[in-house]
Formats: C-alpha cells, sequence, structure tokens
C-alpha cells in the first residue's frame, strides 16, 4: 500500500502536480463553500469560459495569457456576481456570458493561426505544471488562504443573510468584490490544472458533499476542504496508474464523493 | 438623547412616492411602534434607517456612534433549510468583526441567546428549527449587534402570545437599560402597551408621530383597529 502511495512520488511532475494541484483544491473548495451556499454555483463555470476566452484572445494578439486573464476575470466576477442577485432572469445572463467566452475564444484561435494548446486550457494539465509555473501557483493559492481567512467572518455573514450584513457594515462592497476576486485568481490558476470546462467542479463538488453532512458553518468549510484536497489527491494517484486524464480524473472522484454524501446525508435525516 | 432623528424625509421606489415630509425622532428608552397598513411604507422605513434605502428627500440625522450600534432584524428569515450553521453561530453574526474572541465571545452570544430564551437550541442546526425558534435566535444576533438602537421588522413573526408578550417585555426592559427600540407590528393592542410612541403610516404616504395615549384616543387607532380585527 505504502509503496503505491511512495513510487508517483520518485517523479519531479508528479509532486509538482500534487502540490499545486492540492493547494488549488484548498482553495477552491474553502471559497467554493461560500459560492455554492450562496447560490452562485454556477459562478464558477461562467468565469473559466469568460477565462478561456481571455487567455485564447491573448494568445491570438501574442500577449501574456494569465496576465491579461486574471484582471479579465475579476472583472467578469464583479459583474457575474451583480447579475447573480438580480434573480432568474440573471441566471440566464450567466449561462450567455459564458457561452459567448467560450465562442470569443473558440474564433480567436482559428482566426489567428496561432498554435494555442486548446486541449491544455480546456481540459488542463495539471501534470505539465513545470518547476518555474509552481512557485507562482503555490504564492497565489497561499495569498488567496490568507486572504480568505481574514475576511472568514465577514464572508460568512455575506454568505448567510446579506441584508443584514450590509445593514452591519459599511464594507460590504469591499467583501463583496474581494469574494468576486478571489473566485477568479483560483478560476484562472485551476484552468490549466483541471482545464476550464472542469474547474467549476472544484469551487461546486466538495462544498456540496460537505454541506450534507454538517451541522456547522465552520464545520462545513473544515470539511470542504479536506473533501477537496482527498478528492485531488485521490484522483491524481487514479490517473498517474490508471493513465486516465488528470483533471477529469479529479472530477470524477468529486463526483463519487458526492454520491457517498448524498446517500451518507438521506441516512442522517432518516435518524 | 436622540440617537436618530429624520426630518421631512420623503422615501420612494422609482416615481413612486411611499412616505412623504415624515419627522420623528428616535430617543434613549423609547420605544416607537410603526404601524399601518400594507403597502404603507413601514419596511421601507425600517430598511432606510439602517441603511438599506437611500432617502430621497429630507434628512435623516445619527446621534454620535448611533449608526455603528444599530441592531437589526429584517423582516425576511434568511436562507432555507438546508444551510449548515447553527443557532449559535448564527446568532454570532451579530457581533461587530472582530470585537471578542474565545471565551469572552462564546459568554456574550449565550448571554443574548438566553435572553431571548434560544439558549436551550444553540446548538441545533439552525434550518431545522421552527419559525419561531428562528425567530428568537435572528433577535439575539440583533441584541448583540445593538449597543445603542435595535430596530425589528415584525419580531413577533411566527411566535405563539406567551413568546410575544416575552419579547414586549424584553423590549421594554432593555428600552430601560437606555437603548431606542423602533418595532414594526400588526399587532396593534398586544404591542401598544409596551409602546411608549407610535408612528402610523398612512397608504397616502402621511406619516402621524403620536404618544401611545394619544394614539388610542385617536381616529387612526379605531380605523386600524377595525381593519385589522376585520369589525
Amino acid at each position: 500500500m505504502f509503496e503505491l502511495f511512495a513510487a508517483p512520488l520518485a517523479y519531479q511532475f508528479f509532486v509538482t502536480a500534487l502540490v499545486c494541484g492540492a493547494s488549488i483544491a484548498l482553495v477552491a473548495a474553502l471559497v467554493g463553500t461560500h459560492l455554492t451556499l450562496k447560490g452562485f454555483s454556477m459562478l464558477g463555470d461562467g468565469l473559466s469560459h469568460v477565462g478561456f476566452g481571455t487567455v485564447a484572445v491573448a494568445a491570438a494578439v501574442g500577449a501574456a495569457p494569465l496576465s491579461v486573464a486574471i484582471p479579465v476575470v475579476i472583472l467578469a466576477a464583479f459583474l457575474l456576481l451583480r447579475l447573480a442577485s438580480g434573480g432568474a432572469r440573471a441566471d440566464a445572463s450567466v449561462a450567455m456570458l459564458s457561452a459567448a467566452g467560450l465562442a470569443v475564444g473558440v474564433v480567436s484561435v482559428s482566426l489567428s493561426g496561432t498554435n494555442f494548446d486548446l486541449n491544455s486550457y480546456l481540459f488542463g494539465s495539471v501534470l505539465a505544471v513545470s518547476s518555474a509555473e509552481a512557485p507562482v501557483v503555490l504564492f497565489v493559492c497561499g495569498a488567496v488562504f490568507l486572504i480568505y481567512l481574514l475576511c472568514y467572518p465577514a464572508f460568512f455573514s455575506l454568505t448567510f443573510d446579506e441584508e443584514f450584513f450590509e445593514a452591519q457594515t459599511a464594507h460590504r462592497g469591499f467583501f463583496r468584490t474581494t469574494l468576486s476576486a478571489l473566485s477568479a485568481v483560483i478560476v484562472v490558476v485551476g484552468m490549466q490544472s483541471v482545464g476550464a470546462l472542469l474547474i467549476s467542479a472544484l469551487l461546486i463538488f466538495a462544498p456540496s458533499s460537505a454541506a450534507r453532512l454538517t451541522r456547522s458553518f465552520r464545520a462545513t468549510v473544515i470539511l470542504s476542504a479536506l473533501l477537496g484536497v482527498l478528492s485531488f489527491v485521490v484522483g491524481l494517484y487514479l490517473s498517474f496508474y490508471l493513465s486516465l486524464p488528470a483533471g477529469a480524473s479529479v472530477v470524477l472522484v468529486g463526483a463519487a464523493v458526492h454520491l457517498v454524501s448524498l446517500a451518507l446525508g438521506a441516512v442522517k435525516k432518516r435518524r | 438623547m436622540a440617537l436618530i432623528t429624520a426630518q421631512n424625509l420623503t422615501l420612494s421606489y422609482g416615481q413612486r412616492v411611499v412616505v412623504r415630509d415624515l419627522s420623528f425622532s428616535l430617543s434613549e428608552g423609547q420605544r416607537i411602534l410603526v404601524c399601518g397598513e400594507n403597502g404603507s411604507g413601514k419596511s421601507t422605513l425600517v430598511r432606510t434607517l439602517v441603511g438599506l434605502h437611500s432617502p430621497s428627500g429630507g434628512t435623516l440625522t445619527y446621534g454620535e456612534g448611533v449608526r455603528g450600534g444599530i441592531g437589526y432584524l429584517p423582516q425576511k428569515t434568511p436562507q432555507d433549510a438546508s444551510f449548515p450553521a447553527t443557532a449559535f453561530e448564527v446568532a454570532s453574526l451579530g457581533l461587530r468583526e472582530g470585537s471578542l474572541r474565545g471565551a469572552a465571545r462564546r459568554k456574550r452570544v449565550t448571554q443574548a441567546l438566553s435572553r431571548t430564551s434560544a439558549e436551550a437550541f444553540a446548538s441545533d442546526s439552525f434550518g431545522a428549527l421552527s419559525g419561531g425558534q428562528r425567530q428568537r435566535v435572528l433577535l439575539s444576533r440583533a441584541l448583540l449587534s445593538a449597543s445603542k438602537a435595535l430596530i425589528l421588522d415584525e419580531p413577533s413573526t411566527g411566535l405563539d402570545g406567551a413568546v410575544t408578550h416575552e419579547l414586549y417585555h424584553l423590549l421594554r426592559s432593555l428600552s430601560r437599560e437606555g437603548l431606542g427600540v423602533l418595532f414594526v407590528s400588526h399587532d396593534i393592542a398586544g404591542a401598544l402597551d409596551f409602546s411608549t410612541h407610535v408612528l402610523h403610516l398612512t397608504p397616502q404616504g402621511e406619516g402621524h408621530f403620536y404618544t401611545a395615549e394619544e394614539y388610542r384616543a385617536s381616529a387612526h387607532f379605531c380605523t386600524l383597529c377595525r381593519e385589522v380585527h376585520h369589525v
């Protein structure tokens, strides 16, 4: 058993993927808890499509993909979160922006004729994260983690009852924007590991599973983080041994964990 | 001392004026009952006083430190039954960010919960509580952030007769401790005995400010009682 766990660690690329991916999964699960419980689960999906479009446009015009994508996606996150607060028609706006983002990306790549690797951004390539990229990913995840810890009480209040939070503080806009920005950064950084089409799964699966198994908000956040990291680690090992695409394996493990949480949640309810 | 003073306050939604030229003040120790028919602007007034709605005219002045010391109970109970949070966690949201930590924090929250008789279900899931129990937890949350004033929109919603009576007693004792209390209620007959003043809003956008005794003798009281009790 130990051998199965230790063998892949002999490869530098695997260790880099494990550390970077687990860090992304951790912060995605933390921030995703607030998005999911607030009913903004589609935000990650919408942002990833906008992110993909931006990265493709940046590549087409010869700009550095991430430095363009991060501010654009933060702006999109802010807009989408405002739209998402507006009700049913806002949901359609999120879906439309999401589809348009993807279409812009595909058309940009097609028109530019560059050899932009569409697949790596759509489906991710966590095993291809280089040693040079790893410190950037870890720094970004560390910063997101610290900001999250500092803002946790405000994020909880914002998630539970925005009206009360707004009445109590003059800084609602600041915390709302911070939550949007953190989501955007996670989506852009995570796009490389699990891909634009799958990154929203990191934001949704673990929090949704944890919320079914716990009674307190704090326990939900902690369990969500644990399940997010665990799903990533198990998925990565499965992809290594079964020669499966890493991003998809991680998402499938997350889906399996969610099915188990549904069953456990149902048992808990019967008691 | 006046905590909140409204002068010629006008509240609107777009072109529609809900409240016009309203003047009154909430002082320490006062308990103001806000009443009126549906659509007369009671909740809009409450939302304006706590900063959720901007007046379209007139002025609203807060005493020193009052703006950050208002405890608020919204009309709508937040979140559905599946939201994972305990009653204790929900009540603790009333504490200002970083104001207390550890054992001192736990003690303050527990005290607030016990004042609304909600201590017994502090560790239960908020979503699994009855409507009345949730209301008591949310009232505890409001108490924790109320150092100067308490503004409550329909606090007796979901509460049975005995608990409503306890609530009114609590409001009276809080005002005697120096808080200014302003609350909306449809339970005019019950709430009036515990109020020092009444702010009656009409569907025409007028606001009338009375002492409780003046209000009992007024035409507005008779009209509203007839409507509420379908006499």
